[in-house]
């Protein structure tokens, strides 16, 4: 539930990186049928990757051990701005469960010359 | 607010502010769970602690009107009640260090699926523009 807030406020992120013919692409280590639920209930548009085998979140270093409440391993919540290259040129990794960035920031680094 | 003691049973001017302590402690929780859609508010928590400091300091206020047990008990509970939402706030809540890849270096290329079962690579978007890859908790 809580957690959903975060992805609510992507939307107009997605369409300024739509905009520059790129995309926002949300990963979590849930099924993909639990995403499919998320996506429609949300009325998310962009794509929820399911990462259930925690092979990516490993390679890119993301891994939150025994961070679920069952005491399995999940993502740490974190971004990374990929360029046309396929470098990272920016990332954002939270330092607590309810810390988020204000999709303004977003905003901002996808478009610096606006506002 | 006066330091005579009057008739001990009528719900006293204290006891009320007492009440009023109460109530806007157990606001403080409630109004950050219904501003979780605000990155700002969700992060830094401060409309919760503002209603649930000034719930703390009025309810300790009472105590010094009212000397009742009832006054005390939500005296100390509201104080209480802070702590342990502060508690949670900055040490459960706290996520470890991360060995994230650092910005500067080549994105590690993948190939996952989506929501519809489509196979999704990075390789495929990146080209096109910027991709913003955004890890999160999970549905729960």
């Amino acid at each position: 539930m809580t957690c959903m807030a975060e992805l609510r406020g992507l939307g107009e992120v997605h369409q300024a990186l739509v905009d520059q013919g790129g995309t926002l692409l949300a990963v979590s280590v849930d099924s993909i049928a639990d995403n499919k639920r998320v996506v429609e209930k949300n009325k998310l548009p962009f794509p929820i990757l399911s990462d259930e085998e925690h092979r990516v979140i490993s390679s890119y270093g993301v891994v939150h051990k025994g961070g679920a409440m069952d005491g399995s391993d999940i993502a740490l919540p974190s971004m990374f701005l990929i360029d046309c290259h396929g470098n990272i040129i920016w990332r954002y990794v939270a330092k607590k469960v309810q810390s988020r960035l204000d999709p303004k920031v977003l905003l901002k680094l996808i478009n610096p010359e606006e506002t | 607010m006066t330091h005579t003691k009057d008739a001990t049973n009528a719900p006293s001017r204290a006891g009320i502010r007492a009440l009023v302590a109460l109530v806007l402690t157990l606001a403080g929780p409630a109004v950050y769970m219904l501003l979780l859609d605000h990155p700002r508010m969700r992060a830094s928590g401060a409309p919760a602690f503002g209603l649930m400091a000034a719930g703390a300091v009025l309810g300790l206020s009472a105590i010094l009107y009212d000397r009742r047990w009832r006054v005390r008990l939500v005296g100390v509970f509201n104080v209480l009640f802070l702590g342990a939402f502060f508690y949670g706030f900055y040490w459960l809540m706290a996520l470890p260090a991360s060995g994230a890849v650092a910005a500067g270096t080549p994105a590690p290329d993948f190939a996952l699926s989506d929501q519809d079962g489509r196979s999704i690579s990075l390789a495929e978007y990146r080209d096109a523009g910027p991709v913003l890859l955004v890890f999160y908790r999970g549905h729960w």
